[in-house]
Parts: structure tokens; sequence; C-alpha cells
């Protein structure tokens, strides 16, 4: 190589230029590209808000996890309530003793009941007038919805008290409905004899 | 001095208790004529409630939570027995009157007023109410009822407040069994 005629065509190399000449069919001409025979899919473009949407989709993650975090908080509380509510002291009436041929209906004292403390297991419970009337923010408050007088089916006899209850009860069944026959009979009486006085 | 009275005192109280117990238990009717007639009887109802039972039923009544059941057990409160015999028979005067007049009989006496007199011609049903009274205090009550073919004797010894056993009967906790049908078993025999 005696110039640079292969680095950038300067000076003269005949070597070189016979070879171009011989390959010259294997030039690059520039020509339309050929077709292709698939359709060429374009990719969508990218929404404008893409930072917003983003971050809603964040915003929404965390509110989902906050809730069931809530929820999941709320079961153990009122589950934790329930478990103490039985072991507490039961000795005491939740509800109020009433006269006999008093028609009103047992009133039932609300008890209201605080969330425990962590490792508390004492339940306060608090008679408030007016419970609805404490406002939300300041603590959380649980209230019972059912007073817990026990069902009478719930009541345990043994063998000798239910016999002794059953025949008692047999014996004023009986008893009544001689006495009532008694009655009604003498109320007929006197109403028919009251009919004929009429006429 | 003083001590003497003391305890005679409490003997005259004790004398009086037992004399007011005496003559409550005297309201009790002597049931035993009638116990030819079970052989007889298609169904029987006995039931003797009395002492240590009656008391053990009382207490079940409080704990009953009703309000009909303590109203029935304000009723009873004073009740010392409850003997009720009801007889039912398959025929027409399978059972002798006699043995119902001798139960009649045992209240003509002048401790019993007869408060209340059924008489209708049909099953020849005759129903007699009485009741005792030691002073101003109920100590008695009997009904005898006689059909053609049932019998039945309750014997109430105690005071006891009528008006409320005729009102609640047939309610709540009293059971609505069929005498025609039912009849008792005590504990041994369940066993």
């Amino acid at each position: 190589m005696e110039n640079d005629y292969l680095w950038d065509k300067s000076g003269e190399d005949k070597e070189i230029e016979r070879m171009e000449n011989a390959l010259k069919g294997f030039r690059f001409q520039p020509t339309a590209p050929p077709i292709l025979p698939v359709n060429i899919l374009q990719s969508e473009e990218k929404p404008k808000f893409g930072f917003f949407a983003n971050y809603f989709k964040f915003a929404m993650a965390g509110f989902a996890c906050l809730a069931i975090l809530l929820a999941g908080f709320g079961i153990f509380l009122r589950v934790s309530n329930n478990e103490i509510e039985d072991v507490a002291d039961l000795s005491k009436p939740i509800v109020t003793p009433i006269k006999l041929g008093n028609p009103v209906e047992p009133k039932v004292i609300d008890p209201i009941i605080k969330p425990p403390a962590i490792g508390q297991n004492i339940v306060k419970k608090i008679n408030q007038p007016n419970p609805v009337s404490v406002p939300r923010t300041t603590k959380l408050v649980f209230r019972k919805t059912e007073p817990k007088v026990k069902p009478m089916k719930e009541i345990k006899l043994t063998t000798e008290e239910k016999f002794a209850y059953e025949q008692l009860m047999l014996a004023l069944s009986i008893t009544g409905k001689q006495l009532k026959e008694v009655k009604d009979k003498a109320n007929s009486v006197e109403d028919s004899t009251a009919i004929k006085s009429l006429k | 001095m003083k001590s003497f009275i003391n305890h005679s005192f409490k003997i005259f109280v004790l004398l009086l208790f037992v004399i007011t117990v005496t003559k409550a238990q005297d309201a009790r009717l002597n049931l035993d004529r009638l116990k030819g007639l079970e052989t007889k009887a298609k169904d029987v109802v006995e039931v003797n409630i009395d002492g240590k039972v009656l008391d053990l039923a009382k207490r079940v009544m409080l704990k009953v939570n009703d309000k009909d059941a303590k109203t029935i057990g304000e009723a009873i409160k004073g009740l010392k027995g409850i003997y009720v015999r009801v007889y039912n028979f398959e025929k027409e005067n399978e059972y002798n009157l006699t043995d119902i007049d001798e139960i009649r009989s045992q209240l003509q006496s002048p401790d019993w007023e007869k408060i209340a007199n059924v008489r209708s011609k049909k099953n020849n049903q005759k129903i007699d109410v009485f009741t005792k009274f030691t002073g101003d205090m109920m100590s008695g009550v009997a009904v005898v009822l006689s059909e053609s073919k049932s019998l039945a004797v309750v014997n109430v010894v105690g005071p006891i407040d009528i008006d409320t056993l005729v009102e609640l009967s047939g309610r709540m906790n009293i059971p609505k069994i069929d005498i025609e049908k039912e009849t008792t078993k005590k504990p041994d025999e369940q066993e």
C-alpha cells in the first residue's frame, strides 16, 4: 500500500481499483424497502397521565390494606371481648328486678364495654343514660345489642326437680281446669237466667 | 323469772304453730277409698305433692324466669299440699257411687263450705267445690267431679289464689296434658 486510497481514496492503488471494479455488481444501490407479507402492529400510546394512574393504583392498594387491617382488628377486639364476657363475674344480675304484675318488659341496662387494652383482662361496664350521644371520635365503644337473659329452656334441672315441677304443674293444671269448668257453667247459668228474666 | 316467761312464751308460740299446721292439715281428705278404682279405670291420674317435693317445685318455680311462673309462684306461696285423683272409665257406671259419696260426706263437716255446685243431666255431671277457712285464712279447697264415665277429686291443702289459678290454667308452662290419655309415672317407675 503506497498511499491511503483504501481509506480515503486519495492517490492511486491499481490493485484495489481492479478489485473494486470486479466487485462493482455487488455495490449498494439505494432502492425502496421490500414489502413485508404481514401487517405491522403499532404499539399503544402510553397514557398522558401515567404518573397519576400509578399513584391511584398505589393509593387503592393502600386503602385496601388499611381496610383489611381495620376489619381484622375489629374482629379480634370483638372475639376477645366475647371471651372476656364469658369469664366475667355473672353473679351480678344484668336484668333489673321488676315487681310482679308489672306489665312493663324487664328493663335491661345497656352494657357499654370499652375495648380492652392489650394484656388487660378486665372489662368495665358503664351505665350511661344515652350512650348514642358519645362522640365517635373519642373512643371506640362496643355495645351489646341483646340482653344477656337466660331463656327458660336453658335452665338445668335435676331429675327430682323436674319431677316435682311437672307433678305440681300437672296438679295445678287439673285443679285449674276443674275450677274453670265450674266457673264457666256458673257464668252460663247466670246468663241464661238473665235472658229468661228479660223475656 | 324472766327466762321462765320467755320459755313459756316460746312454747306457747310453738304450740300455736303446731295447732295451726294441724288445722291446716285437717283440710286433707282421705282418698284411700278410691284406690280400688285403679284396676277398673281405663286411665288413672294420681298426683300427691307435699312436703319436700312441693318445696322443691316451689324453688324450681322461682328459678324459672317467666312472669306467669312468678304469678303462679305467688298464688301457691302458702300451699302445703295438693292431691289429685282422676279416673276415666270405658263404660258408664263402672264405679260405685258410694265411693264418691264417701268423699262428699267428708266435706259435710261445718269446717267445709260449699261455694259452687253444678248439676247437669248431660253425662250425669256433678261438680262440687268446697273451701275451708281457718280464721280468716283459707286452709283448703276441694273439688269433686263425677260423671257417668269419669271421676275426679282435687284436694288442695293450704291457701291458694283460685282466681289466678283459673286464669292461668292451660297457659304457659302448665303442661297441657290430656287427662284421658296420659298417665303420670313416678321417677322410680321411669327408671
